[in-house]
């Protein structure tokens, strides 16, 4: 008996992978969505707090801006932030484990509905990063 | 007699003097010249001389590792990815990025003009036209302020700038191009093409626009789980746009008018 509860507890992962999740998430001033009148100078502004768990970070705390500064035209701008949740494998535990990712975007549009400018970063729970990457160019 | 004032300014002074002599501030190196045609120029002190007057009076926050992208070429550049990589101040070594595209929406508007520069950072690509204009910056979107915390670049310790690949409008890549992002562009090129060809075929099957859009989100979103489809990343990030836009029509009537990319190749065939 004792030697097959030794084993059970041998053959058992030395840790398990924890989860890098929001535990809390809510973006000021109303939404995670911003959008601005058409206007030459102005800007929109989304700021989450959040709380991350798994101990690689406290949260995501950063704000996404998308000014515009004495264009010669109006133009329109949006910022956003988009939640996603990846599963990952680790080999190490042999276990599954979830990352939660918040995606800072913004754009510019023209009130005609084109795209001049769009900004793309994103950053995760377990206090990863990529980007930026930007399309297009700020027009002021 | 010095007055408080003064004094403070003094002591600033003698601070300021003592750090940049102690090799506070980060070197730049540039790890990989890729191209004679192209040249990297950090915004660093030693070479102010090669720095715009309009960059020079913002250089004390313009962040670690930014430089001149400098074309020599008569065609304009279209697309750059670079790789920052840098000892941070809690010991690690870590890496920071930036990919800026004209490809995705058109008309195509050139990153980096035929014979024109553009600033570099780890948070935003500028062009020159709008140097004077980045004293007055947003958080996200300017070039120099990131998001979140700065880099937390390790005194007395070197940034080291890796351009991977530089995208010009004739399809010529130069670089290492390890990282391949032309193929990024090609998919997204094909990407558009298809989501504009399903709102197609949603209206000839009488769906209204935000029917179309709606379920081509929840169908995108939905294989999405994963977080490996790009595909379905990019249907939802098109349907999401239009859901977006001001003027729905008007971005669809963008999407339709993009060209493909060109036929891209790596100079000296180096790949």
């Amino acid at each position: 008996m004792l030697l097959f509860v030794f084993i059970a507890v041998a053959s058992l992962p030395s840790k398990v992978q924890t989860n890098y999740q929001f535990s809390y998430f809510v973006c000021d001033p109303t939404s995670c969505e911003e959008e601005g009148p058409a206007e030459t100078t102005g800007y929109v502004l989304v700021s989450p707090n959040s709380d991350c768990t798994g101990g690689a970070i406290d949260g995501i705390n950063k704000d996404i801006k998308i000014s515009l500064d004495k264009c010669s035209t109006a133009y329109i701008p949006y910022a956003y932030i988009q939640k996603t949740s990846t599963e990952y494998y680790d080999d190490d535990t042999c276990t599954y484990y979830w990352v939660d990712y918040a995606a800072f975007n913004g754009e510019v549009f023209t009130s005609g509905g084109v795209v001049v400018y769009h900004l793309d970063t994103s950053y995760g729970c377990d206090g990863s990063e990529s980007g930026p990457v930007t399309f297009g160019n700020k027009p002021c | 007699m010095i007055g408080r004032t003064e004094t403070t300014i003094l002591i600033s002074i003698m601070l300021l003097a003592g750090s940049l002599g102690a090799g506070v501030v980060p070197e730049t190196q540039v790890d990989n010249e890729p191209d004679p045609r192209i040249e990297i120029v950090p915004v660093d002190s030693a070479h102010s001389s090669s720095i715009p007057a309009s960059l020079s009076a913002l250089s004390a926050k313009i962040p670690p590792g930014a430089f001149l992208l400098v074309n020599h070429t008569g065609t304009p550049i279209t697309a750059v990815d670079v790789r920052w990589h840098y000892p941070a101040d809690d010991g690690e070594l870590k890496r920071s990025a930036i990919t800026c595209d004209a490809y995705a929406f058109a008309p195509l508007d050139p990153i980096v003009r035929a014979n024109g520069s553009s600033l570099r950072t780890p948070y935003e690509c500028t062009k020159e036209e709008l140097f004077p204009r980045l004293a007055t910056g947003g958080i996200l979107g300017s070039p120099l302020a990131p998001a979140g915390k700065p880099l937390a670049v390790a005194p007395q310790t070197t940034i080291h700038i890796y351009l991977d690949s530089v995208i010009f409008g004739d399809g010529l890549i130069s670089g290492p191009d390890k990282l391949q992002y032309y193929l990024q562009i090609q998919d997204r090129y094909l990407a558009v093409k298809s989501f504009v060809a399903e709102v197609a075929a949603g209206r000839g099957a009488g769906e209204d626009l935000p029917t179309i859009l709606a379920r081509v989100l929840g169908d995108a979103r939905s294989k999405t789980d994963a977080g490996s489809s790009k595909s379905s990343q990019r249907r939802a990030y098109y349907a999401g746009l239009l859901q977006r836009s001001p003027s729905p029509e008007g971005t669809l009537e963008q999407l339709r008018q993009q060209v493909a990319p060109p036929t891209f190749s790596h100079i000296g065939g180096s790949r």
